[in-house]
């Protein structure tokens, strides 16, 4: 019996082993997780759109702006230049008939035209102590139906008379008459007129459909028109950085009629500017390579211009530096600037246009771009970095762009104190004599993180990014192009406080 | 009244346990302090469960009527952590802030997969009845068992306590859980069929045993296929197929996620609904020789156990590709890798666990005039046909011994044994026999008891008092 005693007591030793309380343990554990690992094809990265489009010869990108139009119609050339007045104009007359020529304005001719409007108003004063009636005919004036524009009156004694015609559809064909003139002539057709008349002539608001002849030059319009260059506002901070090769500004003018092209009076566009201003008042004008803002007068051949503007002929390079948020074409539209003879319809125009165009061939050096980031990190994540004990980050950049970057990543609290630091480089690929990117480098770096960092990681409020790019290294021209790629690779090796709870 | 209410006591205490058999089956105290031979030397009630033929042996087969109250049993076997080193980590009020070497040692524990298993049975009622010798023996039970198979795959113990390494493959297919709560009436007949005096072969004796069995949980997780690996720039990537089933009886109230019905538990341990349904049968053979030998063969749990009440399976099968935890998605196949989706499902069958058991025993004491009293030798092999709860397919060896010096005092028992988990265990009991009853008190593994540091860490006692009334 005793030894089933002693059984008995070492099983109630045994029990007393069992512990009265019960929990899991926590303990540190090494973790490796992947962060990261993302391609990037640049060209996942730059929106394409109806101003920016790839190269497909060399993958470069060209930013080609929408060509911006100015229209003018050119019919303000000849429309009321004939405009004139005549007062007291005397005519003789001899057996009964009397002619007068009226000179057009500034020595203009008009071989033919077509009157779109306008008003003639002839007054016709007596001179005579006898009634007369008299026929008034303008012989190179034409009514709508082609017969030449005439009319009578009865004159009392040291009167006068007027006859006020609206011309618009009439015509005007010079003949054999002068084409500089208006002429009138006036037949006596009954009783004694006298031997003078004094005439007053008024051509008023003459506007043409058609003119033919000679109409001296004119500056009829100023071209002012602008583009806004869609720059990212973060770009436009860094502004004398950033060097854009290969610009080019094409301007294009066409002219256009129904007419023989032969046959028009020719334009120029004058005193061309182009001009970039920026959201906060400031501008700059481009200049030419002699430091003038004036870029010169371009004539149209044949009704048509087109033209570059470039660093050849200009500072465009230069004044791109200025990243305007627009850019403004300023210039004069001059017709006729040859003063020969010429044609003209009323339909006629002059379409002005201009492009900016550049391709992604850049010098970036020293670009800084600022990144303020609120982490906003939740609570659960909170604790579980708080429970973080160490990390090794390992950051991998295969950089196959030309461009190398170098971010100091900056952890601050809400009020932006910085509690703790880190930098990277990302080293550009290498690149071959024309710019362009030809193989990856690849930089490799370990951040480590020790547990104070770790509680300060949980404290951040801002992730402030400074990012500093330059193109190479030297720094140097370098070619961004579509299919240039990026490939970050980021994994971690946490060690981590386990802690199961329940 | 007293010895009558305390044993009432002992009887609830233990009547949310119950029985459980196969080849690694928890056992009565006294073949728990053979090392767990049983199979040609547990006689009488103790039979039960073991081989069917010996309820009618020699020493209880005179006319007698007994009952067993209560019996009790309960093991626990991990290949791990002893008591000490469990306190150590986990018996603290606390939560322990584990310094690496700590963890190093913790996972030093699990140089093979954690495995756990358990069995807690009890026989809240036994009774046999045996007439006359040549009538034999009748008897009946209700045993209870909860038991389960809890296998943790080494590498889900790496990988939780040592993170995950780079360029390793973690696998958890050898992960397996299995638990059931079965509760078994049990019929048993037996009688010598052959007896030869003067002859090598004396007796031979057979019995059945049949079995109505009613399950009140079952729990299993299969076919696990796994694959977690750490990768260049630690890219992980694997897969995770498995699926669980289950059925709870409609008391436990048991409520699933996808089942948004509110269910009320109405547990009652005598008259609960159960969830399964099964029969099964023992059939074994015993004979006796001249010589002092005995030996027994016997075949256990033939049958199953049909599921029909709330049997769910839930399924999880996912592929997990992260090379980016920035990338919701990708960072998501990981977080819901483990992601189940559950449903109820139609009945199913599992096992009883089906074994093969021999055992032999031998009477040195005949042989040996020396030796005061009686001393057995005993050794039992078992076989079983599957992995259910208290079965394995990996063969269990036993060696006991049985001294019983002199009447008056208690007798010992001894025994060497692997369990289950692989460990080598050294066993003890005492037992006494006292006029009309007979208390059997045992440990599996008494290295466990006496060292708490011992590197057999298995836990497991047993008591039987049989009262006999004629």
């Amino acid at each position: 019996m005793k030894k089933l005693y002693l059984l008995l007591l070492i099983v109630l030793a045994a029990c007393n082993d069992i512990p009265s309380d019960f929990s899991v343990p926590k303990w540190d554990t090494d973790f490796n997780l992947p962060i990261c690992s993302r391609f990037y094809y640049i060209d996942d990265m730059v929106k394409l759109d109806e101003d920016v489009s790839v190269d497909p010869n060399n993958h470069l990108y060209i930013y080609q702006s929408k060509q911006v139009d100015d229209r003018t119609s050119v019919i303000k050339f000849v429309d009321n230049r004939i405009d004139t007045t005549y007062q007291n104009i005397e005519m003789e007359i001899a057996n009964g008939k009397g002619r007068v020529g009226f000179s057009f304005p500034e020595g203009i001719e008009i071989d033919s035209c077509l009157f779109f409007d306008g008003n003639i108003k002839l007054g016709i004063k007596s001179n005579s102590s006898e009634e007369f009636t008299a026929k008034v005919t303008f012989p190179t004036i034409f009514d709508a139906e082609s017969k030449k524009y005439s009319f009578q009156k009865s004159i009392s004694p040291n009167s006068q008379v007027e006859q006020n015609q609206n011309i618009s559809g009439f015509s005007h064909s010079a003949g054999t008459y002068p084409n500089d003139s208006l002429i009138i002539e006036v037949e006596i057709l009954s009783g004694n007129a006298g031997n003078t008349a004094l005439l007053n002539l008024e051509i008023k608001d003459v506007r043409f459909i058609y003119l033919k002849g000679f109409v001296p030059t004119k500056v009829i319009s100023q071209v002012k028109s602008s583009k806004y260059l869609p720059l990212d506002n973060k770009i436009k901070e860094v502004n004398e950085n950033i060097t854009l090769w290969e610009p080019e500004v094409i301007i294009e003018a066409n002219y256009n009629t129904e007419l023989n092209l032969q046959n028009i009076f020719g334009t120029e566009v004058q005193n061309l500017q182009i001009l970039g201003k920026k959201i906060d008042g400031r501008e700059k004008f481009l200049e030419n390579t002699n430091g003038s803002s004036n870029l010169g007068n371009y004539k149209l051949s044949n009704g048509y211009l087109f033209e570059k503007i470039n660093n050849q002929n200009s500072k465009l390079s230069d004044f791109l530096k200025f990243l305007p948020d627009s850019i403004v074409l300023i210039g004069d539209v001059l017709i006729n600037p040859e003063n020969r003879r010429g044609e003209i319809l009323r339909t006629d125009s002059i379409i002005v246009s201009f492009q900016f165009k550049v391709s992604s061939y850049i010098t970036l050096e020293n670009v800084v771009l600022y990144d303020t980031i609120p982490l906003e990190l939740s609570q659960d994540a909170i604790d579980h970095i708080k429970n973080g004990k160490a990390a090794v980050l390992t950051m991998k950049l295969e950089n196959y762009t030309p461009v190398t970057a170098d971010i100091n990543a900056m952890f601050t609290d809400i009020s932006k104190n910085i509690l703790f630091t880190r930098q990277y480089q990302g080293k550009a690929g290498f690149i071959d004599s024309e710019g362009f990117t030809n193989n990856p480098t690849v930089s490799v770096t370990e951040f480590t993180f020790d547990e104070k960092d770790l509680q300060d990681l949980a404290k951040s409020y801002y992730l402030i990014i400074e990012s500093k790019f330059n193109s190479a290294s030297a720094p140097q021209r370098v070619a961004i192009r579509n299919n240039d790629w990026l490939k970050v690779t980021s994994y971690i090796k946490l060690k981590y406080k386990v802690e199961i709870e329940g | 009244m007293k010895r009558t209410f305390i044993i009432l006591i002992l009887i609830f205490a233990f009547v949310e346990l119950d029985a459980q058999y196969g080849s690694f089956g928890i056992l009565d105290a006294k073949s728990n302090g053979m090392g767990g031979c049983a199979n040609a030397s547990a006689t009488g009630l103790l039979s039960l469960g073991k081989n069917p033929a010996m309820l009618n042996t020699a020493m209880d087969s005179v006319a007698s009527f007994i009952f067993m109250l209560p019996d009790f049993s309960f093991q626990l076997h991990n290949n791990s952590l002893s008591m000490k080193d469990f306190t150590h980590y986990f018996g603290n009020k606390e939560a322990k802030y584990l310094t690496d070497a700590e963890r190093d040692d913790l996972l030093g524990f699990f140089k093979d997969d954690g495995k756990m298993y358990y069995s807690i049975s009890a026989i809240p009622f036994a009774m046999s009845y045996s007439p006359s010798k040549e009538i034999g023996t009748f008897s009946f039970a209700i045993s209870e068992v909860v038991a389960g198979n809890l296998v943790i795959a080494k590498d889900l113990i790496d990988l939780t306590l040592s993170g995950n390494d780079s360029a390793k493959v973690y696998s958890f297919d050898d992960s397996d859980l299995k638990t059931w709560w079965l509760r078994s009436y049990n019929l048993s007949y037996a009688r010598k069929i052959y007896e030869e005096e003067k002859s090598l072969l004396e007796s031979i004796y057979a019995g059945i045993t049949l079995k109505f069995v009613t399950g009140y949980e079952y729990t299993s997780i299969e076919n696990v296929n796994s694959r977690f690996h750490t990768g260049e720039n630690n890219v992980l990537t694997g897969h995770l197929i498995a699926n669980s089933l289950s059925s709870f009886s409609p008391a436990f109230g048991v409520e699933y996620d996808f089942d948004k019905r509110s269910k009320s538990s109405n547990f009652n341990f005598l008259f609960m609904e159960p969830a399964g349904i099964g029969y099964g049968i023992d059939f074994g053979l015993y004979s006796e020789l001249d010589n002092g030998l005995n030996i027994g063969l016997s075949i256990t749990d033939i049958g199953s156990v049909n599921w029909s009440k709330e049997t769910v399976r839930y399924d999880v099968n996912s592929n997990f590709f992260v090379d980016d935890i920035l990338n919701k998605e990708k960072r998501d196949s990981l977080l819901n890798s483990t992601n189940t989706k559950g449903d109820y499902i139609g009945s199913f069958s599992t096992s009883m666990p089906t074994a093969l058991r021999f055992g032999a025993s031998f009477d040195l004491s005949q042989h040996i005039e020396d030796i005061p009293g009686i001393l057995k030798l005993a050794l039992d092999y078992n076989q079983g046909f599957n992995k259910m709860p208290g079965n394995s397919t990996t063969p269990h060896l036993a060696f006991g011994a049985f001294w019983y010096p002199d009447f008056d005092y208690p007798y010992v028992m001894t025994g060497v044994s692997h369990s289950q988990t692989g460990k080598i265990n050294l066993s003890l009991g005492a037992g006494y026999i006292y006029k009309f009853f007979k208390v059997n008190i045992s440990t599996y593994d008494v290295l466990s008891l006496l060292s708490s540091k011992s590197s057999s860490p298995n836990y497991s006692f047993g008591l039987n008092l049989l009262w006999r009334i004629m």
